[in-house]
């Protein structure tokens, strides 16, 4: 077998379906698999490397969670400096509560927050740094008086979603306003899919995932 | 008792996230659904909330596990049993499998796959564009073959290039396989 047959053979195992690649390989002699078999794992390696989480506005899990920020909802340097006063804490010790959280936050991001150079924080994040400071997520927010997204702004106003956002607000510990804003980036990154924005289907949807977290039994 | 609070998710999920879909996108690529990784994802992370684990010692692992069991359900559906000429596939039983090591082992690997990604500086323009385009991205080889100017046979041959180029590279960085 000559060295140009084999990268043949690469090169249809690379072009078929995954599945069938290996009798692609199978098909060489014996002594050539192995170099042929090591080729195809770097072709994985960088097949999974290139298959990761999207950008945060495009995914929906980071959405439902929060981890999306909302200019119309952003961190208020005020109320932050309020808290931490009455909590009686420096930036360094938020940072600190929050790390040991599992967020990654260092003391120059706390500085930041407080002094007013950085705003737009998740309401995810936020809601950690009202329990951190044992304050209330509304005093760390200063609402916008900018409206929802565009083409949302008729969904995020119907009563089935503020009722939705309620029954969120109480499943994941936070405010109603936060709530609201993870609700609204969990219908933007499905509009971002490319999914059009039929209000029924998307309600439904995000009325599904309450339904089934409020329903609180898994099989792991 | 002292009541353990709940986890912090949306922290554990931004940490973790990239692993996740990487383990759900791997798994469901034998049926051709990588595309549905977001599902898996999305399925895991709601089973976890509704019934969180106790005494986990280390979540990257656990996330990955239950991201895996979830892609593994998707296809064990009727469905997909069909579609795959009745092949089926078991579930990650904890008691049965070395779960742990398996997940160190995926972890491992895509801790390499950063430096792959790292190599890619040594290709010029054109192997890096089938690299990322092709190989890694799994756009169709006649899409990547226009955009290039070359026929597919060409894009093929760079592509099996590339390969040994970043094997060479890996190697010389010390990933052994």
């Amino acid at each position: 077998m000559t060295e140009h047959d084999k990268d043949a053979a690469i090169a249809k195992a690379l072009d078929v379906a995954v599945g069938d690649r290996q009798a692609e390989i199978d098909a060489l002699p014996p002594a050539e698999r192995d170099d042929a078999n090591s080729l195809l794992e770097v072709a994985d390696l960088l097949w999974t490397h290139a298959h990761g989480a999207p950008p945060l506005q495009q995914d929906s899990v980071a959405a439902m969670l929060g981890l999306v920020p909302d200019a119309s909802r952003a961190l208020d340097p005020e109320g932050l400096r309020s808290a931490l006063s009455s909590a009686g804490l420096k930036v360094s010790e938020l940072a600190e509560l929050l790390s040991a959280r599992g967020w990654q936050i260092t003391t120059r991001d706390a500085f930041n927050w407080r002094a007013g150079h950085v705003t737009d924080v998740a309401p995810a994040l936020i809601q950690a740094i009202a329990e951190a400071t044992r304050s209330r997520p509304e005093r760390l927010t200063a609402r916008s008086k900018g409206a929802a997204r565009g083409d949302l702004a008729d969904i995020v106003a119907l009563p089935r979603f503020q009722g939705l956002a309620e029954r969120w607000a109480a499943l994941m510990h936070t405010s109603l306003g936060l709530a609201s804003s993870a609700l609204e980036s969990r219908l933007a990154a499905t509009v971002y899919r490319g999914d059009t924005p039929d209000a029924e289907q998307l309600l439904s949807t995000l009325e599904t995932v309450v339904d089934h977290l409020e329903a609180g039994s898994s099989h792991d | 008792m002292t009541e353990v609070p709940p986890p912090d998710w949306a922290a554990l999920y931004q940490k973790h996230r990239d692993a996740m879909y990487r383990v759900a996108a791997s798994t469901l690529r034998v049926a051709g659904r990588q595309d549905e990784a977001p599902d898996a994802v999305m399925a895991a992370i709601e089973s976890l909330m509704k019934s969180p684990p106790n005494n986990v010692q280390n979540w990257e692992a656990m996330l990955v596990h239950v991201t895996k069991n979830r892609a593994k359900d998707m296809l064990g559906s009727a469905a997909a049993r069909r579609e795959l000429g009745g092949i089926t596939y078991e579930r990650d039983d904890p008691a049965s499998e070395d779960v742990a090591s398996e997940v160190a082992e995926r972890l491992d690997r895509q801790a390499d796959g950063a430096k792959l990604w790292d190599s890619l500086s040594i290709l010029d323009a054109r192997h890096r564009k089938v690299a990322w385009e092709y190989l890694a991205k799994g756009r169709p080889r006649s899409e990547v073959a226009a955009e290039l100017e070359v026929t597919p046979a060409r894009v093929s041959q760079i592509a099996t290039k590339c390969l040994k180029l970043l094997r060479d590279e890996l190697e010389r960085r010390g990933v052994k396989r």
